[in-house]
């Protein structure tokens, strides 16, 4: 059984347990940045640009991003 | 001649000859080329993963799915895995209805999933055997499970092309263990190599990894193994813009919940070799054709389960679970009271908080709000665990991969997380129906199957007594329909059940804490000198000998003359300062309060700040009430100070102004402690008994022929059968005398009772007279002497 992921989430080196998703990375790194993909005011992104959904899977030494997104004002 | 033209014709002939072979060498050239052209072939494979259970969009992907086929040569739709979990509307019937859904759509072949064991194997096999489909596996090995072995690959020949699937299940899968006991989940490129040994996959022309086991993981696999023209993939939820091309094997995924489809093209030539892998995403929002027989099942299904979804159980206020990673919580106390009272004699329930998905708002509760909260179909386990069992679990619990943060919610079980300034566990305290937790006694506890099975690296060592104690959602409904039935409201609040403590602080004097700045921890122990909540919240004053100091609290209840240490920062409450933020409030004792210090008005100054005083002889003036709940002030002024000081009397020490029973002009004793409140000294009495009537200290004669005795009958008492008209009334109209004595124009104070003390007063004048009489006749007789000499 694995038992840890290392990974980056706004370049902060987390280490998650196995099984664990965007939201729990999000979660342990900050609350509101969480809360703010869950109101689709931001969305997470791997280190190639790609999208990635709160509930998808974290992978082992992958680099995540939370960008928010840009208002009309 | 004819030499020569023999000759020439020869030359001639082998010229033509030579050009009619470069003739129809081109031609023959050019035919072939054309022929190439027109049978280069279309392969077009769509494809979705992690679906998740969400069925809304399956008209359109069945019409996207129609459309493509039709103007493809060859045409394949696989799913990456996860189609479950994630949605009542099919987790409730175990995934039947996404089956159905599917098969209406036709996939080609789904990849087992993770999820896909969540319903567990018996349901698996039976979605399986649902299927019109193949669900595939290369690294899952059923040994001693009821699971059917999935097959590892799947071929097809269409248009003489021969294309092979490989599918990939993440390795172990992310479930509850007890789903997959019995199956061994092998490792990725062991398990290809292994496939691929197949006869039937020797001559694929193509051949098309479907995995789920993350992008990561598919790149890794591309780089190892040369044998994947496309890896399509699932489990990471990534949602590409481009594919990828990885040592020649392009990857793609299509993000998730069927927002999109994946689209790939391959083009074949004449010998079915690839010519080229084209990609695109396609965004499911953008489509607007719809299958309408798939809408008519999906709007069906839907129905069916909004109808039970949106069924009332009854009101409830807000179960939030935003506090979980510091203490209890409303929903996890209600999800784990729940948890409990299905199973008889349990001692404990507890609950993971990474189970807990949703909070539940204030109103009405649904069926389906208890499915969004726990919408992984979870069953109740019942262990019996050894108390050190127990604790090591909390242990466990707060410092699982270094995550230093509460994870089980419980019942019957309370426990204290002990940390150091860091945060870092240092030990845990427990205690089990409200005794401290024992090592070696045996604890029936009830845990959802997904940790009581080693979910989330879980040890709940010990005997199962049963995995099957019922759905999670089952015994929430049944704990909310009861407290409805029983009490109108589900009304369930974090009630202190879990707590993290910062190891304290070194001990210091009270003196030493209130020279601190604002902000800073402290402990300090001392006497409490006023039951707590006398000045609101559960607070109090502690003394310890160097001074005293408000300690504003909520959690726990002290009583006068308790013990204790206290640990909190530093807090300046409008010029006072005081010990607020409190972590811990510890009784270690109870003893007698310092007897309080009787002091002048003139004495009063900031350095009596926390001090238990007695002041006698306060005149009181303008007495006012200050709030609605009786809470008032007034002033005393004590004769021969010019000063006077406030007085404030909190309706919360018991006291209220229309129960005071004193009035402007009264004169009286009072105790009760030095606070101050923007620059203005006060009074605080802490209860009713701190204000009395001011007697006059009268020393009393003393008789030398009679033993000091306090006890001595006064005239008038010593009768033998005892009581007087006046004396039986007892002491309470001895307080209504007191009261009207001073300052109340009473005739019956006009006239001083014949007392021993006016008699001896008289004795004493007369005795004095009779030494300056005496001393003034001895001058005369002296003086006259001196005249006459």
């Amino acid at each position: 059984m694995k038992k840890t992921i290392h990974i980056y989430m706004n370049n902060v080196p987390l280490q998650m347990h196995f099984g664990a998703t965007h939201k729990h990375a999000l979660l342990r790194l900050d609350e509101k940045l969480y809360e703010k993909v869950l109101e689709k005011k931001a969305d997470i992104y791997d280190d190639r640009g790609n999208r990635v959904q709160m509930d998808g899977a974290l992978e082992e030494g992958v680099s995540y991003y939370v960008q928010e997104h840009k208002t009309d004002s | 001649m004819q030499a020569f033209r023999k000759q020439h014709s020869f030359h001639v002939l082998r010229f033509l000859s030579i050009i009619a072979l470069t003739f129809l060498i081109l031609i023959g050239l050019s035919t072939d080329y054309v022929t190439a052209a027109e049978n280069d072939k279309k392969v077009t494979i769509i494809h979705t993963n992690d679906i998740h259970a969400q069925i809304d969009d399956f008209a359109k992907l069945a019409a996207y799915k129609q459309k493509e086929e039709q103007e493809s040569d060859i045409f394949f739709y696989v799913d990456a895995g996860d189609i479950f979990s994630g949605n009542p509307v099919v987790d409730m019937n175990k995934g039947a209805p996404i089956v159905d859904l599917f098969n209406q759509v036709g996939p080609d072949l789904i990849a087992i999933g993770n999820h896909e064991f969540d319903y567990g194997q018996d349901h698996l096999n039976e979605r399986i055997m649902q299927a019109d489909f193949t669900f595939l596996s290369a690294n899952t090995k059923v040994l001693d499970a009821s699971l059917s072995q999935p097959a590892p690959f799947k071929v097809f020949e269409k248009d003489d092309v021969t294309i092979g699937f490989i599918a990939l299940t993440q390795a172990p899968p992310a479930t509850a263990p007890k789903n997959i006991e019995g199956i061994e989940f092998h490792d990725y490129k062991e398990s290809i190599l292994q496939t691929m040994e197949a006869e039937e996959l020797q001559d694929v022309d193509v051949l098309i990894g479907v995995n789920h086991i993350g992008l990561a993981e598919d790149r890794k696999l591309a780089e190892e193994l040369d044998v994947f023209d496309a890896i399509i993939g699932g489990h990471s939820h990534t949602e590409m813009q481009n594919e990828e091309v990885v040592n020649g094997t392009t990857i793609v995924q299509a993000g998730s919940h069927l927002e999109n489809i994946g689209n790939m093209t391959i083009i074949l030539d004449a010998y079915n070799n690839i010519d080229s892998i084209d990609w695109t995403l396609q965004s499911v929002e953008q489509l607007t054709e719809k299958d309408e027989k798939v809408q008519e099942s999906i709007d069906a299904y839907n129905e069916q389960m909004e109808e039970e979804l949106n069924e009332e159980i009854g009101e409830t206020v807000a179960l939030n679970r935003g506090a979980r990673y510091q203490r209890d919580t409303s929903l996890g106390n209600f999800w784990t009271d729940a948890l409990r009272r299905v199973v008889e004699d349990s001692d404990i329930a507890v609950t993971n908080n990474g189970g807990i998905r949703a909070d539940i708002p204030a109103g009405i509760l649904t069926y389906g709000h208890i499915y969004e909260i726990e919408p992984f179909a979870n069953e109740v386990m019942v262990i019996e665990m050894k108390g050190k069992a127990v604790l090591d679990v909390l242990e466990f619990s707060y410092t699982r991969e270094g995550r230093n943060q509460i994870d089980l919610q419980t019942s019957g079980l309370e426990y204290v997380i002990h940390v150091d300034e860091e945060g870092n566990y240092v030990s845990v305290d427990a205690t089990v129906g409200g005794e401290p937790i024992e090592k070696e006694k045996d604890y029936t506890v009830v845990v959802p199957d997904y940790i009581g099975t080693g979910g989330s690296g879980y040890n709940f060592e010990g005997k199962v007594i049963t995995g099957k104690a019922g759905l999670m959602t089952d015994t929430m409904i049944d704990y909310a329909k009861e407290l409805v039935e029983t009490e109108g409201i589900i009304d369930v609040k974090a009630e202190g059940r879990i707590q993290i403590k910062q190891e304290a602080p070194e001990k210091i004097t009270v003196a030493e804490a209130r020279d601190l700045s604002v902000g800073e921890r402290v402990t300090v122990e001392g006497i409490v000198l006023v039951d707590s909540g006398a000045w609101g919240a559960e607070g109090f004053y502690v003394h310890d000998g160097t001074g005293g100091i408000n300690v504003y609290q909520f959690d726990q209840e002290v009583q006068e003359g308790d013990r204790v240490i206290v640990t909190g920062e530093i807090d300046d409450f409008n010029g006072e300062i005081q010990i607020n933020s409190v972590s811990s409030v510890e009784v270690i004792g109870n003893e007698s309060i310092p007897e309080p210090t009787i002091i002048t008005i003139d004495d009063l100054n900031e350095g009596l700040i926390g001090e238990l005083i007695t002041l006698k002889q306060g005149t009181i003036s303008e007495l006012e009430k200050v709030d609605d709940y009786g809470t008032f002030e007034f002033k005393v002024k004590v004769n021969g100070s010019n000063e006077s000081i406030q007085i404030r009397v909190d309706s919360r020490t018991g006291l209220s102004f229309e129960d005071f029973a004193f009035a402007d002009a009264d004169v009286v004793d009072l105790t009760g402690i030095v606070g101050i409140y923007n620059g203005t000294l006060q009074i605080k009495p802490r209860k009713a008994e701190d204000i009395v009537a001011y007697e006059e200290d009268i020393e009393e004669p003393t008789d030398p022929n009679e033993p000091e005795d306090p006890e001595t009958p006064e005239e008038g008492e010593d009768s033998p059968d005892g009581d007087t008209e006046e004396d039986s009334s007892g002491s309470d109209n001895n307080k209504d005398e007191e009261h009207a004595a001073p300052g109340t124009g009473s005739n019956e104070g006009s006239q001083l009772p014949e007392t021993a003390t006016n008699t001896w007063n008289i004795v004493a004048i007369g005795g004095v007279l009779f030494f300056v009489g005496t001393g003034m006749l001895f001058i005369i007789q002296r003086k006259r002497k001196i005249n006459k000499s």
